[in-house]
């Protein structure tokens, strides 16, 4: 017989998941965010939100072909860098900006740590909080939905004493924030979907919504206005979920979850910022390593 | 008394971080953060080496410069309290755990140059605080620091097998973490009212 | 039904992986292959050192021959499978590397029958341990499960570690595979035989036979035959891969651990395959050495999965022909299971005494194998049955980091494949921790010769 026959190692069956596959799924998942807020905000939205993901793109791809002289492999994450950093910004924003903040997140945040899988912090939010030191007024200037009028958000009113929104229009979207901060529906919907198809660790997000509930609990402040208003949920679901920049042991996750919701509380009753969600995951985020070793798994007939 | 015993002790270790917002203590901060392991230990000492310091300069200080007019002679005394006190653990370390004293090496009597210790007392002084603040704000800020060289020191040893372009390997991408550090823990701003 | 229930239930160890594959051919009754002009017999099927040939270049030989006699304890005999004519010596390739010497037989035209055995219950409980034990040698038996580990060997623990329990392996847990639970539904009584004398010849009180709770028929079958025997039991675990492995089986049904590092017979256990037990009772009670086994043909480019008994020897090419294969779909073929199993160095590859399973698998099957870098999902460490962080070990042994390595568990690693299994960046996990192993076991070697 002439036949060579391939010869490789082990297993000899194709995984059930492919990377690229979760990455696309988490952009999907993304889409109703997205959507919500060019609906509430208009068509200034959908140019921030466009100009975050074509620049984080762009970035990427001239960095890896030119500066590492690399094969670019179209793994869909600086799709989803470039999509959760828009939908952070405040959606009246000059589109400029949302330029400036995605080139720090890919290069910044991700690139000059290796490329995918090697950074500690989250990309995204390292543009974001970038942006938010370095043009205070610019990024927290809000508009109320559907006209261009500036307004507060709930949480700035939270902290002056303003009256709040409902909680019901806290829930549908129709208030003052950041472009896809607002819709906690549209943003559960995606949420959920990822739990549902296992490509987020359910126990990020019960425990970032669950500690936060509790110490508003024991502080008595409503837990809706807690959960609705603000980044929470969507830092909850789609940020502090992010694999490479959290925990890869359950018990870590667990930690890590309870820290960004503490934390989190902390800054917002407590701190100069009206919001904290984003600050609570970067620090959490650098306290991964830890966790990490704190609840390295126990393998099966160790010593204790 | 103890909640603004508290408020010193959170502002010293968090919002004003002695390392990741005044900047002070980088050397050991870069040097010693390789392992957590080490950094920890150099966390501890230079806690114990700030904590005693503080004491002993705000009691010399209140009873012995300052009724004598002899404030120019801070910078020497209280450089000369802080070497006494790095060789005492020094000398304490070396019998105890020899280890360890081989790991942290050199930077064990750097402690002496610290800017953070210095700086914790010249501060302590600033601020006019009584001794039991003076030691707690020391504590504070030795816990700060422990904290920010245990979480870079994390950040580090993971770095080691990240495939990290050849001009960013070493100095810089340790730097560009310690800026990014710097810039989340910005988010303890206006946590205590300075 | 408790069956469905156990569908459901969680197994007792942490991870593993449920693995969606083609249906195993459970229905397909074991078919005989006959031998073609020439077999290929190696002298080392097992762990161990190789077998000591004992025949030259034109000797006659009868089915059950000695072809070659063990080298130390932990060596065991070589038989013919076949009537025929010795050609001489060959060097073959072994799947994954390395060397080994084999015996080329000119097949007879005329093949005696391979007879039936009836199980002659009265017999079982004359044989002494040390009876056992020497025939079981003589025979040459292995473990037939894939490991190959003498099994007279396995029968002889230490004075110090004294054996209550006897485990059957009847889960094959490995998907496409049907071999044993064909065996089982088939050969019954002489599975329950060649337990009994097993566990006389460890002196255990317990027997146990372990099922995987889709195998409906050879439950059935087992609780019947069980039902008078005091001492043995059927016991049903959930599907989910690796349940086969002795340490998982032992936890499941047993409930201890074995620690890391040590044999089962620590915790008192013995884990011993199907066909292996049919094997020692056959040599027990009728001298009859280890010829033959069952290997099961199936894969997506298999027309017709089925289970053949196969004299050892025969190349995988009749086998697969036999089950109609198409071998231009075929992009790999497999010896054994899908997760574990090696990939065969040629269609003339002979079958031994550990060859459970012979897999044509199509590119579609196989899945893309590009690796992507790690984005620390954690699924690895999710599925790992040891309960280590395989993508840690990993990449501490691409970097050399060996202490690392070592101290994150590398050595207890299974190389079961659940982690590659599940890991979305198509990572060689197991090939980078096989890696790691090879060095650390060198460094320790280096270290003890200096």
């Amino acid at each position: 017989m002439g036949r060579i026959l391939l010869q490789s190692p082990g297993p000899h069956l194709g995984s059930p998941e492919q990377t690229r596959q979760i990455m696309w799924l988490v952009v999907l998942s993304l889409l109703p965010a997205s959507l919500a807020g060019v609906y509430f905000f208009g068509f200034g939205a959908l140019v921030v939100l466009a100009t975050s993901v074509a620049a984080a793109v762009v970035t990427e791809y001239l960095w890896i072909k030119y500066v590492r002289g690399k094969e670019v492999r179209a793994d869909g994450s600086a799709v989803v860098t470039g999509l959760l950093l828009g939908l952070t910004l405040p959606p009246g924003i000059s589109p400029l900006y949302a330029f400036i903040g995605a080139v720090v997140a890919i290069i910044l945040g991700k690139q000059v740590y290796g490329g995918l899988g090697s950074n500690p912090f989250n990309p995204a939010l390292v543009g974001r909080t970038f942006l938010l030191i370095s043009f205070p007024v610019v990024m927290t200037t809000w508009q109320a939905p559907w006209d261009a009028t500036t307004t507060a958000t709930p949480l700035s009113l939270l902290a002056t004493g303003g009256p709040l929104p409902s909680w019901g229009q806290l829930f549908w979207g129709n208030v003052g924030g950041s472009l896809g901060e607002t819709s906690v529906l549209a943003l559960a919907l995606g949420g959920l979907y990822l739990i549902y198809k296992g490509y987020i660790d359910w126990r990020i997000p019960t425990g970032v919504l669950g500690s936060a509930a509790l110490f508003s609990l024991a502080l008595g402040i409503p837990v809706t206005t807690t959960l609705f208003s603000g980044g929470l949920v969507l830092g909850a679901f789609f940020m502090a979920t992010d694999y490479v920049t959290s925990p890869v042991t359950p018990a870590g996750r667990w930690l890590f979850a309870i820290g960004i919701g503490l934390i989190t509380m902390v800054i917002r009753q407590f701190g100069g910022y009206p919001e904290g969600v984003s600050f609570a995951i970067l620090l959490m985020n650098a306290a991964v390593p830890l966790l990490e070793k704190l609840t390295w798994p126990k393998a099966m007939g160790a010593v204790q | 008394m103890l909640q603004g015993l508290f408020l010193i002790l959170v502002s010293s270790a968090l919002v004003n971080n002695f390392v990741l917002s005044r900047f002070l203590g980088i050397c050991p901060f870069l040097g010693v953060s390789q392992k957590v392991e080490t950094a920890v230990s150099m966390g501890w000492a230079t806690t114990l080496v700030m904590t005693v310091s503080a004491v002993v300069t705000w009691t010399l200080e209140r009873y012995f410069l300052l009724p004598l007019g002899l404030e120019f002679l801070r910078y020497v005394v209280y450089i000369l309290v802080i070497a006494s006190m790095v060789q005492t653990v020094e000398t304490v370390l070396a019998k105890t755990s020899p280890a360890l004293h081989r790991s942290l090496g050199i930077f064990l009597p750097l402690i002496t140059t610290n800017c953070a210790v210095l700086g914790l007392a010249l501060l302590v002084s600033l601020k006019g605080y009584n001794i039991v603040e003076a030691a707690v704000f020391a504590v504070g800020a030795g816990l700060g620091f422990t904290l920010a060289l245990s979480l870079l020191a994390g950040i580090r040893e993971r770095l080691e097998w990240a495939d990290i372009p050849a001009a960013f390997k070493g100095a810089p991408i340790v730097l560009i973490t310690a800026g990014l550090l710097s810039m989340a823990f910005l988010g303890f701003t206006g946590l205590v009212a300075q | 039904m408790a069956l469905l229930s156990q569908l459901f239930k969680r197994p007792a160890y942490h991870g593993g992986v449920e693995v969606y594959g083609p249906r195993r051919p459970l229905a397909e009754p074991i078919t005989r292959i006959q031998p073609p002009e020439t077999v290929v017999i190696p002298l080392s099927q097992h762990i161990g050192a190789p077998a000591k040939p004992v025949v030259e270049a034109g000797a006659e030989v009868e089915v059950g021959s000695v072809l070659g006699e063990p080298q130390g304890f932990v060596s065991t005999y070589i038989h013919s499978s076949v009537k025929g004519v010795v050609k001489g010596l060959v060097t073959l390739g072994r799947p994954g590397g390395g060397r080994v010497s084999a015996v080329e037989i000119q097949v007879s035209a005329d093949q005696p029958e391979r007879s039936s055995r009836e199980v002659d219950w009265d017999r079982l409980s004359g044989f002494t341990p040390e009876e056992i034990k020497d025939k079981v040698l003589k025979a040459g038996i292995v473990g037939m499960g894939g490991a190959g580990f003498p099994t007279h060997v396995k029968l002889s623990p230490p004075k110090d570690k004294p054996i209550d329990s006897v485990i059957v392996n009847a889960c094959e847990c490995e998907p496409y595979l049907a071999a044993d639970s064909r065996l089982v539904v088939e050969a019954a009584p002489e599975l329950l035989a060649g337990l009994r004398l097993a566990m006389q010849a460890v002196g255990a009180k317990k027997g146990y036979i372990a099922f995987e709770a889709d195998r409906v028929e050879g439950i059935k079958l087992l609780r019947q035959l069980t039902a008078d025997f005091a001492d043995v039991e059927v016991k049903v675990l959930p599907p989910k891969y690796p349940q086969g492995s002795e340490k998982h089986l032992i936890k499941s049904v047993l409930g201890r651990t074995v620690p890391l590092g040590a044999l089962p017979m620590e915790v008192g256990a013995l884990v011993q395959n199907v066909a292996t037990l049919i094997s020692i009772y056959r040599a027990v009670l009728y001298d009859e050495p280890v010829t033959h086994r069952v290997v099961t043909v199936n894969g997506g480019a298999v027309a017709n999965p089925s289970n053949f008994l196969v004299p050892i020897g025969v190349p995988i090419r009749v086998l697969l022909e036999a089950a109609g294969w198409s071998e231009e779909d075929c992009a790999k073929v497999v010896l054994g299971g899908p997760m574990m199993g090696k990939t065969a160095p040629s269609l003339e590859e002979p079958v031994t005494k550990t060859t459970s399973g012979v897999l044509a698998l199509r590119q579609a099957e196989l899945g893309p194998t590009e690796p992507s870098p790690c984005i620390r999902c954690g699924r690895c460490l999710a599925a790992c049955p040891m309960g280590l962080y395989p993508g840690y070990i990993a990449e501490a042994g691409i970097h050399n980091d060996l202490e690392a390595a070592e101290k994150a568990g590398a050595m207890a690693c299974l190389e079961c494949g659940c982690c590659a299994y599940s890991c979305p960046g198509n990572r060689p996990l197991v090939q980078e921790i096989r890696e790691a192993k090879l060095k650390i076991r060198q460094n320790q070697q280096e270290r003890k010769g200096s």
